[in-house]
Formats: C-alpha cells, sequence, structure tokens
C-alpha cells in the first residue's frame, strides 16, 4: 500500500511538474510561529496552514459556496443537535494513511481535551460536545443545542490520530513543525523559511510543485526583489510600494480581504493612565493625518485612499462602526492640556509630571508592522514628546507580543497594534475585563455590561445595537486609541497564473494556483 | 526549476560595495522610474486582435492629438476619465455637451440598477434564506420587490399576496406592484414613482434629492420588540428610472438606439438582449473611457448577455472585444485563464499602436491601454456568464475589479460586483464597495440596512474566530 | 619555576566544571525568574491550564529534579523539543545544524587572525600599515555586521539563506569576526610586539651571532603567551559569533542562544550555552595541553649539546 501511495505520488507530482512545475517563493509577514493548526495565532500561521491541511467545511472564493473537499455528504440527526458527515474514500494522509472519521472524532476530542491548551480549541468548546464514530467514513459530531446551519460553524481542521499518542496536544510537538496534513502540500518549518511540497491526493492535484515561504525584510528589498522575479509573490505589500509594482507589467496586485484595524492600546493601570481624562488627551494629543502621511504615504484628503481613519473597534464599512461617533484626525493640543491640568498633572519645564515625578511612557509597537507603517512607533513617539512626555519607544517581537504582551504581562504603557478579523468581527475578548486577549486587563462594568448585551441578543439589531453601544463607550474610556483601517494588498508575479486568493485564509484555492514556464 | 533568468537580487554579486552605502540613494532613485517600468523583456507580445479592426477601439484613436483634444479641454470628460460621475453631471450640464449629459445620466441609471440589484439580493439572502422567527411579517413586501428585482416574477408575486393577506404597512405599494407586475418588463417611471415617492420634473442635469434612510421602521418579533431599519428598493429602481428618462431626453435623436444597446448591459430587463442587435455608428463621446473599445463591441455586448459563445463568433471579425474573447472559446467553454492573457495581450498591443500613431510612448497610453485590458476581462465574463460558467464568470469579474484599482474604479461595475456578491450571500466586499460611494452617491445608502443584515447574520452563525495581528 | 603544572591542571578542572556549572546556573536563574516556569514558557490566559504542560516539561518538581532530569536526557543527547524558538523542532536537530555552522564561522574567522599573527611574526606586514590596521580594528563587529547583512540582503534576496547565500553570509561573517573589534589588529600587534620584546633577549642576539634563526630560538620561549593569547582571541571571537550570527542571520550556536533567550525558549538556551562552555572548555583542554607540551620541550635536554668545559 505504501509503495503504491509513493508511486502515486511521484506520478502526480511528475505530471504537475511536466505541465507547469516550478518554485513558487514568496515573502510573508513572518515566519509561521506553528503549523499546528490548534495553535495558529498569526495571519501567516493561518496562511501557511491552508496549505498543509483540509478544513471540514470551507468557503468557496469565488461563489461564497459553503463546500468540503473532505466530505461526499451530511446529515442533520438527532432534531439538529447532531451532524453525520461521511467523508470521501481515497484521501490520504501525508504519512500515506487513509483518513477516516476515526480522524475527525480524534481532532473533536482534541478540541474537547482541557488539556490541550489551544485558544483555536476554546471556541468550539462552545458548541461541540462529542464525536462518534458510524464506520471508517461516517462521523457524528454532537452539539450542545440545536445550532442554525451547523456547516458553516464546523470549519475545524481535521488532524491525523496516527500522529499523536493522546488527545492531549501540546504546542511543542515536532507536529508544529513537521505536520501531517491532507492539504495539497506537505509542509515543513525551517529555520528561516518553510517549504511546501505538492502531494498529490484524490481531493487535491495541486500544478505548484513545491513553495518556498521566507519572512520578508525591508519592503524595497522585496519590491525590488519581486521585480527582479527572485521571488514570486508578496503576502502583504506596504502602501508606499504600491505605486512600483503597479508600474510594473511583470507584477499583478492582487485584492486580499482582510478587515485589519490599526490602534494604540493604553494601560489603564499605570498611574499616570489611570484617570479617563489623561487617555482623552492622548487621543487629541495624536495628529493621525501627520501620523498617516509619514508612516503610510497618504496625503489628507487623498481619494479612495487605503487607509481610513476610525473611531471606534471596527472598520467603517462594518455594520458594527457606528458612523455617530466621529474620528480625531488632528491633534487638540490646548484641549489635551486641559484635560491633563484636569486630570492632576502639572507641567515643568515643558515635561508632564504626576506628583513630582516625570511621566515617562514606554511605547511598544509590534516590530512586523514596522514593515507596513514604517516609522509610525517613531512618530508617535515624537508627537507624544512634542506635547510635553517623555517617552521610551521599543519594538516587540512576535513571540514577547503572545507571551508577554497577550498574557497581560508586559509593562507598557502604550502599545501599537494591528487586529485581523474575517467575516466574523467579534472584539468581546479584547474588551471584556475577562477577555483571552484583553492585553492590559482593561475592566469597565459598563463595557462588560454592553458585552453582555451582545452576547444576550436574540436579534441581529440588538446585537448591532449593542455594538453601537460599545463603539460609543469605547470613544470615552479609550481602552484604546483607534486609528486606522488599512487595506491589504499582496503582489504576485504574472507568471503566477490562476491565483485566487481567498479571504481571511489566502490559499484556499492554492489548487487552481500555476506557474507559466 | 524556478522562473526564466535568475537575476540574483538587486545588485549583481560582490562588485558592488560602494552601492550599500548609497543604499537609499539607489531605492530612492528607483521609485521615481517613469511609469511602465515593468515593460520588461519577459512580456510575451502577442496579437490579441486584428491591427486593422484594433486601429476602431477608441484607445488607439486617442493617440492622435486632433481625436483626444476634445476630451482634454473639457473638464466633464476629464470627471468621467476619473470615473467621477456625480462631478461629471454638474459640469455636463453647464458645458451644455448632450451627449456627455447623456451618458453621465445612463451610468447613474446603471449605478442605480446594480445600487437596487444589491439591495435585492442581500435582502434576500439576510431575509429570505436566513430569515429568523423574530422578523417581522412586513418584510414580506420586501422580499416582493427584491424577487422582482431579480427576476424572480412568480416568488414575487408570491410575497405580494402575502402582504395583501395581513394588516400590515405595504398594502398599497404591494398592490400597485402586483399590478404593474401584469405587463411584461419592470414598472415605468411613473408606476415606480407612485410606489416609492415622486422624484419630481425629469430635468436632465440634476440629480434628485435624496431622501433618508432607513425609509421605514419595523417591529421585531422579539421580547425587546426593537425597531428594525428597512428600505424599499423601489427607491433605487425609481431614481435609475429618472436618469434612464433624463439621459434619452437629452440624448441626440441619431444615437437613442445606441443608448438603449448601452443601457442592456447593467439593465435588469435582459428580454431585449436576445434581439439581434446591429452595428451603430457612434460618436467618440459614447465610447471614450468606455468598457465598449468601438461602436460594435456595445452590439457584441448586448447578444453576448444572452446568447453567449454564439455571439463570440458572430462577432468576431467586426468586434474589437469579441476578436479578443475568441481565443478563450476552447469545447464550449470560456477559458477564463485565456481571456486574461487575451486581455493583456490587448493591452500591450494598443500600447505600441498608440506609440506608432503618436511617435513615441506617451504616459497617458498606458492607462488607456489598461482600460481595453479590463474591457475584454468584462467582455469574457458576460460571455462565461451566459454560458452558464458561472465561477469562471466570477473569476472574471474578481479579476477586472482588480485591475481597476491601478486606474480608478468604474462605480458602475463595482456595484455589479457588489450585487453579484451579495446575491452569493458575501457581504465584505460590497460591504467595502458600498462605503466607498456612499458619500459621493447618497441614494446608495438604501442598500445599506439589508447588507448590514446579511453580515450580521451570516456572522452568527459562521465558525468561531479569534482576532488575529 | 618548578610547579608548571599547576596553571594546566587549573585549566582542566575549569574544563571540566564548565559544562556542567552553565546549565546549573541558568536553571537556578529560570527559578529565580518572578512566577512559575510553566506560566512564564506558556502564559494561562495564552494556554488555558499549564498543568499538564508544567508536567511534560519537567517543571513541575522544582529546580533539582528539572536539573537532574535535563542532565540525565543530556548525557543520551536527549534535548527535546524547541518550545517558543522554533516550535516543535528538536533542539538535538537544530545543535547539530548550528555547531558545524559555528565552528566553520569560527574556523574561518581564525583563519583571518592566525594569518594576521603569522605575518607580523615573520615580518611581512610593514609598520608603516599600523594606522591602517588600527583603524579596522576600531570598527566595531556590530556595525560591521550590519554591513555585511545589508550586502548579503540586496545581493542575493530570496536565495540569501540558501546555498551560494549561506556560504557568503559565512564568508561574510568570518571577515567581520576576523577584522572587527581588534581581532586582527591584536593578533598582528601582539604578535609582533611578543616576539619584538623576545628579540631584544641576550640569547637572541648570541644565537643571530652564531648564525642560527631568531625564530626557532625564540619560539619555544614565547609559545606558552601566544598560546595564551591566541585561546583569549577565539574566546572573544566565540563571543563576537553571538553578534556576527544574530545580526547576519547565521543559524549557529551564538543565534540559538539569542533567540531562546529572548524567546525564553529555556530548553534551547540550556543546550546552546552548555555547547558554549563545552567549546570553551575544548579551548581550556587545547590550552593546557599545550602549555604542558611546552613545558616539557623546554625543559627537555636538547640533543647533541654537551656542556663545554671551561678552558
Amino acid at each position: 500500500m505504501a509503495l503504491k501511495n509513493t508511486v502515486r505520488a511521484i506520478i502526480g507530482l511528475a505530471l504537475a511538474a511536466m505541465g507547469t512545475g516550478a518554485t513558487l517563493a514568496y515573502f510573508e509577514e513572518s515566519i509561521p510561529m506553528s503549523l499546528n493548526p490548534l495553535y495558529a495565532k498569526t495571519m501567516a500561521d493561518y496562511r501557511a496552514q491552508e496549505l498543509i491541511f483540509d478544513r471540514l467545511f470551507y468557503v468557496d472564493a469565488v461563489t461564497n459556496e459553503l463546500r468540503s473537499r473532505v466530505v461526499s455528504k451530511y446529515e442533520l440527526a438527532d432534531f439538529g443537535r447532531a451532524m453525520a458527515v461521511t467523508l470521501k474514500t481515497g484521501i490520504r494522509w501525508h504519512n500515506g494513511q487513509a483518513l477516516t472519521s476515526k480522524d475527525v472524532c480524534f481532532t473533536v476530542k482534541a478540541m474537547l481535551d482541557d488539556r490541550t491548551p489551544s485558544p483555536v480549541a476554546a471556541h468550539y468548546r462552545e458548541f461541540i460536545a462529542a464525536c462518534d464514530t458510524k464506520g471508517p467514513q461516517v462521523a457524528v459530531i454532537r452539539f450542545n443545542r440545536v445550532l442554525p446551519n451547523p456547516r458553516e460553524r464546523l470549519s475545524f481542521t481535521i488532524l491525523p490520530a496516527s500522529e499523536f499518542k493522546s488527545t492531549a496536544i501540546s504546542p511543542d510537538l515536532q507536529f508544529s513543525a513537521r505536520p501531517i496534513g491532507t492539504g495539497p502540500f506537505s509542509g515543513k518549518r525551517g529555520l528561516r523559511d518553510v517549504n511546501f511540497d505538492a502531494f498529490a491526493n484524490g481531493h487535491h492535484t495541486p500544478k505548484v510543485v513545491q513553495m518556498q515561504l521566507q519572512e520578508g525584510g525591508d519592503p524595497l528589498v522585496q519590491t525590488k526583489t519581486l521585480i527582479n522575479n527572485n521571488v514570486q509573490g508578496i503576502i502583504v505589500v506596504p502602501p508606499p510600494q504600491r505605486p512600483d509594482l503597479s508600474a510594473s507589467d511583470d507584477v499583478a496586485m492582487k485584492a486580499y480581504d482582510l478587515r485589519s484595524w490599526w490602534y494604540v492600546a493604553v494601560n489603564p493601570n499605570k498611574p499616570a493612565l489611570t484617570d479617563v481624562r489623561v487617555r482623552q488627551a492622548l487621543n487629541v494629543v495624536l495628529n493621525r493625518n501627520e501620523l498617516r502621511k509619514y508612516s503610510i504615504g497618504v496625503k489628507p484628503g487623498e481619494k479612495n485612499s487605503p487607509c481610513e481613519f476610525i473611531s471606534g473597534p471596527f472598520i467603517s464599512a462594518s455594520p458594527y462602526y457606528n458612523s455617530e461617533v466621529p474620528v480625531q484626525p488632528n491633534s487638540n493640543l490646548g484641549k489635551a492640556d486641559s484635560l491633563l491640568k484636569a486630570a492632576g498633572l502639572a507641567k515643568a519645564g515643558g515635561a508632564w509630571q504626576l506628583d513630582g515625578s516625570k511621566v515617562t511612557l514606554k511605547v511598544g509597537m509590534l516590530a512586523s508592522l514596522d514593515r507596513e507603517a514604517p516609522d509610525l512607533l517613531s512618530q508617535v513617539g515624537n508627537q507624544l514628546g512634542a506635547a510635553g512626555f517623555d517617552r521610551l519607544t521599543l519594538k516587540i517581537s512576535a513571540d514577547e507580543w503572545d507571551n508577554t504582551v497577550m498574557a497581560g504581562n508586559s509593562d507598557f504603557d502604550l502599545i501599537i497594534g494591528k487586529w485581523s478579523f474575517g467575516l466574523v468581527e467579534e472584539v468581546n475578548e479584547l474588551f471584556h475585563s475577562m477577555g483571552r486577549q484583553n492585553m492590559f486587563r482593561f475592566k469597565s462594568d459598563g463595557v462588560d455590561k454592553v458585552l453582555a448585551e451582545y452576547n444576550d441578543a436574540v436579534t441581529d439589531t440588538e446585537q448591532r445595537d449593542a455594538y453601537h453601544k460599545l463603539h460609543k463607550l469605547l470613544s470615552v474610556e479609550l481602552p484604546y486609541l483607534f486609528l486606522w483601517k488599512l487595506d491589504t494588498r499582496s503582489a504576485w508575479r504574472t507568471e503566477v497564473r490562476g491565483n485566487i486568493v481567498a479571504p481571511y485564509y489566502y490559499f484556499t484555492e492554492i489548487d487552481s494556483w500555476s506557474i507559466e514556464n | 526549476m524556478r522562473l526564466r533568468e535568475r537575476n540574483y537580487g538587486v545588485l549583481s554579486f560582490m562588485s558592488r560595495w560602494p552601492t550599500i552605502f548609497a543604499f537609499a540613494a539607489v531605492l530612492g532613485g528607483c521609485t521615481s522610474q517613469p511609469e511602465s517600468g515593468g515593460e520588461a523583456a519577459s512580456v510575451v507580445l502577442v496579437q490579441a486582435v486584428p491591427g486593422e479592426l484594433l486601429k476602431s477601439a477608441w484607445p488607439a484613436r486617442m493617440a492622435h492629438d486632433d481625436q483626444r483634444s476634445r476630451f482634454e479641454s473639457q473638464d466633464g470628460w476629464r470627471h468621467m476619465f476619473e470615473y467621477d460621475l456625480s462631478q461629471a453631471l454638474g459640469v455636463f450640464s453647464v458645458e451644455a455637451d448632450p451627449q456627455g449629459l447623456s451618458r453621465v445620466h445612463e451610468q447613474l441609471s446603471a449605478l442605480y440598477t446594480q445600487g437596487a440589484l444589491l439591495a435585492a439580493n442581500a435582502t434576500v439572502g439576510a431575509y429570505g434564506v436566513g430569515a429568523l422567527e423574530t422578523d417581522p411579517d412586513d418584510l414580506a413586501y420586501l422580499l416582493g420587490v427584491s424577487e422582482v428585482i431579480r427576476g424572480n416574477r412568480e416568488a414575487a408575486l408570491k410575497y405580494f399576496e402575502e402582504v395583501s393577506k395581513l394588516p400590515m404597512t405595504f398594502q398599497p405599494q404591494a398592490k400597485a406592484w402586483h399590478r404593474a407586475l401584469s405587463e411584461p418588463g419592470l414598472p415605468s417611471l411613473e408606476v415606480l414613482s407612485a410606489i416609492s415617492g415622486s422624484l419630481g420634473e425629469v430635468i436632465p442635469g440634476q440629480d434628485p434629492a435624496v431622501s433618508p434612510v432607513p425609509h421605514f421602521k419595523l417591529l421585531e418579533k422579539s421580547e425587546k420588540a426593537r425597531l428594525m431599519g428597512a428600505n424599499d428598493p423601489t427607491a433605487l429602481l425609481t431614481r435609475a428610472a429618472w436618469h434612464q428618462a433624463a439621459a434619452v431626453q437629452v440624448a441626440p435623436e441619431s444615437d437613442r438606439e445606441a443608448l438603449g444597446q448601452f443601457q442592456l448591459r447593467y439593465g435588469l430587463d435582459r428580454s431585449r438582449s436576445s434581439e439581434m442587435h446591429g452595428a451603430v455608428a457612434l460618436d467618440d463621446a459614447w465610447l471614450f473611457c468606455s468598457s465598449n473599445l468601438a461602436a460594435s463591441d456595445a452590439a457584441f455586448v448586448a447578444e453576448a448577455m444572452t446568447q453567449g459563445i454564439a455571439a463570440v463568433s458572430k462577432w468576431a471579425d467586426k468586434s474589437v472585444l469579441a476578436a479578443a474573447v475568441s481565443p478563450a472559446i476552447q469545447d464550449g467553454k470560456v477559458d477564463p485563464q485565456v481571456v486574461m492573457d487575451a486581455g493583456f495581450g490587448l493591452q500591450k498591443q494598443i500600447q505600441r499602436v498608440m506609440a506608432d500613431i503618436a511617435g513615441a510612448e506617451a504616459g497617458f497610453h498606458r492607462p488607456f491601454a489598461q482600460r481595453a485590458r479590463i474591457a475584454v476581462l468584462q467582455a469574457g465574463m458576460i460571455v462565461a456568464d451566459a454560458n452558464d460558467q458561472y465561477r469562471d464568470a466570477g473569476i472574471l469579474r474578481l479579476n477586472a475589479l482588480e485591475r481597476m484599482e491601478t486606474v480608478g474604479i468604474e462605480p458602475v461595475f463595482a456595484l455589479s460586483v457588489a450585487a453579484w456578491d451579495a446575491g452569493n450571500r458575501s457581504p465584505l466586499r460590497p460591504e467595502e464597495i458600498l462605503h466607498q460611494f456612499r458619500s459621493t452617491y447618497p441614494a446608495l445608502s438604501a442598500a445599506k440596512a439589508p447588507l448590514d443584515a446579511l453580515h450580521l447574520r451570516r456572522s452568527r452563525n459562521a465558525g468561531p474566530a479569534n482576532a488575529v495581528h | 619555576m618548578k610547579r608548571w603544572w599547576i596553571r594546566p591542571l587549573v585549566r582542566l578542572i575549569a574544563a571540566l566544571v564548565l559544562p556542567v556549572m552553565v546549565p546549573a546556573v541558568i536553571t537556578g536563574f529560570i527559578w529565580s525568574l518572578p512566577g512559575d516556569p510553566a506560566s512564564l514558557i506558556c502564559p494561562p490566559n495564552v494556554c488555558g491550564g499549564t498543568e499538564a504542560l508544567a508536567e511534560r516539561w519537567n517543571l513541575d518538581g522544582g529546580p533539582v529534579q528539572f536539573f537532574v532530569g535535563w542532565v540525565g536526557d543530556a548525557v543520551h543527547l536527549e534535548f527535546g523539543n524547541s518550545w517558543r524558538l522554533h516550535q516543535g523542532l528538536p533542539v538535538l536537530e537544530l545543535l547539530s545544524g548550528a555547531i558545524p555552522t559555528t565552528l566553520t564561522l569560527l574556523g574561518l574567522a581564525t583563519v583571518v587572525v592566525m594569518t594576521g599573527a603569522l605575518l607580523a611574526a615573520k615580518g611581512w606586514i610593514p609598520e608603516k600599515l599600523d594606522t591602517v590596521i588600527r583603524f579596522v580594528g576600531l570598527v566595531p563587529a556590530l556595525v560591521l555586521a550590519l554591513v555585511g547583512a545589508a550586502f548579503i540582503e540586496l545581493t542575493y534576496g530570496f536565495d540569501s539563506f540558501s546555498g551560494s547565500g549561506q556560504w557568503a553570509r559565512l564568508a561574510v561573517g568570518s571577515a567581520v569576526l576576523g577584522l572587527a573589534d581588534g581581532a586582527f589588529t591584536g593578533a598582528v600587534m601582539g604578535t609582533r610586539a611578543t616576539f619584538q620584546a623576545e628579540f631584544l633577549q641576550r640569547y637572541v642576539g648570541i644565537a643571530t651571532l652564531r648564525g642560527e634563526r631568531r625564530m626557532e630560538n625564540t619560539l619555544p620561549n614565547v609559545a606558552p603567551a601566544l598560546i595564551g593569547q591566541m585561546r583569549a582571541r577565539i574566546i572573544h571571537l566565540l563571543s563576537g559569533a553571538v553578534v556576527v550570527e544574530v545580526v547576519l542571520r547565521i543559524d549557529g550556536i551564538g543565534d540559538l542562544l539569542w533567540g531562546g533567550t529572548l524567546r525564553q525558549d529555556f530548553g534551547v538556551v540550556l543546550a546552546a550555552a552548555t555547547i558554549f562552555g563545552a567549546l570553551s572548555s575544548v579551548l581550556l583542554i587545547g590550552q593546557a595541553v599545550l602549555e604542558t607540551m611546552v613545558a616539557l620541550h623546554v625543559r627537555r635536554a636538547p640533543s647533541g649539546v654537551r656542556v663545554g668545559e671551561a678552558s
């Protein structure tokens, strides 16, 4: 059987190589932190994992149709409290074994296992109760309540039972670097890159033989490398580089539907920032027009700008965005002064002091964001300095971000960051006092109450109204100073054909990608 | 194996130490290269359409200074070039350019037609497919109107009958629609105005005032009994009909037939598309910056909308677009990748022709030629749609929208993409598109409420997701 | 000096203690940090419950249990997987890739330094070049490494981590390491000064009058000093290698140590630091052996030499 699979894989690869075979090299925002789907934390993680694994159900990137590459049949059971999925036959894991219902149920059980410390799994525990197998092809996934359209929720990635000793899956298993999936590519993480090799399978026929992911460095170097055909794609092209790439007939810019907004999170636990008036003062200290101009390259009033100011935790096009809350495009230092004085701060020698000590703001920014918005950190620092704040600016590594900042253990006063969303734009975890992503443990009874309203909402109007209220409340309490939404654009060489970019997951339609010889 | 020749990095090996020290200067210099810097040796140039035919395309003809100067000298055409219909309307009404003015009204009519389709698709997606027990009963009327717009007259009639059985707000409108559906085609401006309110006398050069949204507030059948904002898509149809009337009113008598052909591209009434169309002699005012590269393209597109690949073979020797698309017809199917290649080939071919005519390359050649490329993608999309290749048409549709980012987004086409997306129950891209154009064309706000509802309902049922950095 | 063996013996003892002491100190450091180690590696609100992780990583029984367990596993070359730096990759695999890289880097840099020392000893580097050599020595490794990194990135682009790009990184890295921070300058000046001081000795003058070569006479006497200098220079190169590997993104032990420390990947840090300790031990042992050989050589009665009778 193993020999048969090997032969099949070799033939598949050979055919692909004869057809269009070539290596597709691309620059990512960062090296994926983990290739284990249970531990995806960054968009780079999600994108890389999409190449290696199959999700139970996925959405067609063109027609938005809900489909599955692994399920041949599904039906509701137990009066809507369960769904029986019948798997297609002939699907092989990258280790040669067959995909069975045991794998589906193993994945569900691993997600339900408390010893699997996965934030991704935590969400599924909210509505999945159990999974039973009925023969090798049928898995019955049980829910804790009746769900409308349960298929839409079952977008989890299937893991191979044979690769794990138990359902307790820890992040440091070798699987995180050398995963086994049923996706179109087998992946292997190196120290500086990730290599993906096409894997011919019953349900995938990748035309690209090999893909190579590398962390992009300086955006200018990335751009020139792409134009010189030393690399075939860049996942995230910062706005200043876009005109150069658009001017080239050898490169095509691709829209990537990702809802991203930028913010400066304020640490309300720091003595100087506890008073809401200080946070409000900081909000009017920032001159967003200047920040945008110098870091993104967008001038005030520019039409069809990729970067639009926001006043709350949603992009302006979102139904949750409360357009009654105005944005703050320019600074108002006079207002800032009076707010700070009202909060008990005093200005001595041009510097703000609290209880006789100079206020020093430690400002951090996720290091990788510096490529997308160059110099934003120093520009924010400069504006704070000009307003009379002593400041210390530091870049934060992705790992420190996850394990210190997101753990609520950082001692920063201000943190510049970006959040990205897909269809679901829920922000409860960011602002609820017990939220998993509440980086400074911001606590507000008012906010918690509104978030409870959101959770209890029966109709979408109630839900939207709750978030409109939240938006308004946050614009007063200001745990974040909201900056802007920024469109995401990729660039690929024109030799790369059929490159449909899926919203959020990016490589969902990778089977259609090819390279012109 | 890698692609073609590999040029190592930006600099060649080892001999460039001094360049490192001048790093910023070198790269800074590169960014200010003249446009079309990527005219690389690697580009494979193909002759997409016969040379003689190509010369009839407006980008090629605009390479002649004398033919172009007419458009360069008027602000109205500058706004048309930038796809700013709102500004162009104001300027053309002052400059007394009947053809320009008629074309703007025709475009605005198409814009609001697509806005209505967007609202209709979102309404059905949210309140029809995604109906909840708490939805107000009055939504049946909005669903009925939406089904009319989507061309499902029988479904619409059922909804209108449902409305008439219940003591609800929309009985008069539902009855009016019911009556109107006894006639083929969409109702006239008068009928529509009677349903959604009059927009006033049709005066070319004007844009009627927009009534505030939401048009209605409906009570939800939930414990909290919240008021749900709802808008009648009829209002958008009425506005479209108003602009259509204005376009006809101001268009010279000789151009009326052509105007009829243009309206088919984004129109809802497909019955006329199945007719045979003849090429109409056209002034450049109808073609400049449009997706019809030559006069015969309008007729080809009108036929292709229902006849698909049959229209391609029929028009291949007369229409630039048909000629460009024809290599993509393989085994009775449209190959989207070949359409894309043909579009790129046509762009390069036009650029060469323009350079030949002008004696040298000029800055405007590439953006003009890129519009021709987009026109090919749109033509391929129309043919694929008519050929029941829904997904392939979608690929071309999205590709055309992407290519527009370089030359400016055409609002009518963007709205049509939004409407198509909403028809697929995909709310994100339509939201972005609507947000982009809502401030310039405030009447489009009528589509926002159902689109929001579609997003919220899809989101509530979607798989779990975290905010990700 | 009769007790010539004391110094090599001390070096030998230090060499044996170092590889055990380094992980012991790091283990102590881990437990001295506020909070329990498992939570440091994966905070509870990120990972949920960390008890299972603590048990899996042997962090639940205190520092002694952890240290003993780690040493026991290390003896069997079992270092576990990287917890954070390269999540999931076996540390042994990381080390087996990194050790040859670092040794190659150090080896190439040592060649640069040794060449300088050799040329200086031979007097083939004219003293009028001293100003230039001193100037080169003033450039910090960090600055030179940054310039080298820019060069590599610009020249190799996407290929800078594979094949020729990797070798270019090593070549540039070793050049930086060998030249910056006074490594080459020190080797040239130090060796020349040592020899020049020795040449002033009377026995050298007599040997010259007898027609013997100066080098042959002086080398055994300056060898202990030169060996000491060279060990210090290699240690200097070893510490400089961390900076060079990090800036030039060379996948060596220094880079692992730096990355592991930054990301609190203690499994990687323990192993990488121990390897660094072991490398220092090897150098100490080498120095001890050479010192012993020189001591034995100078104490050995030269053959063919007889004490002449007083006339």
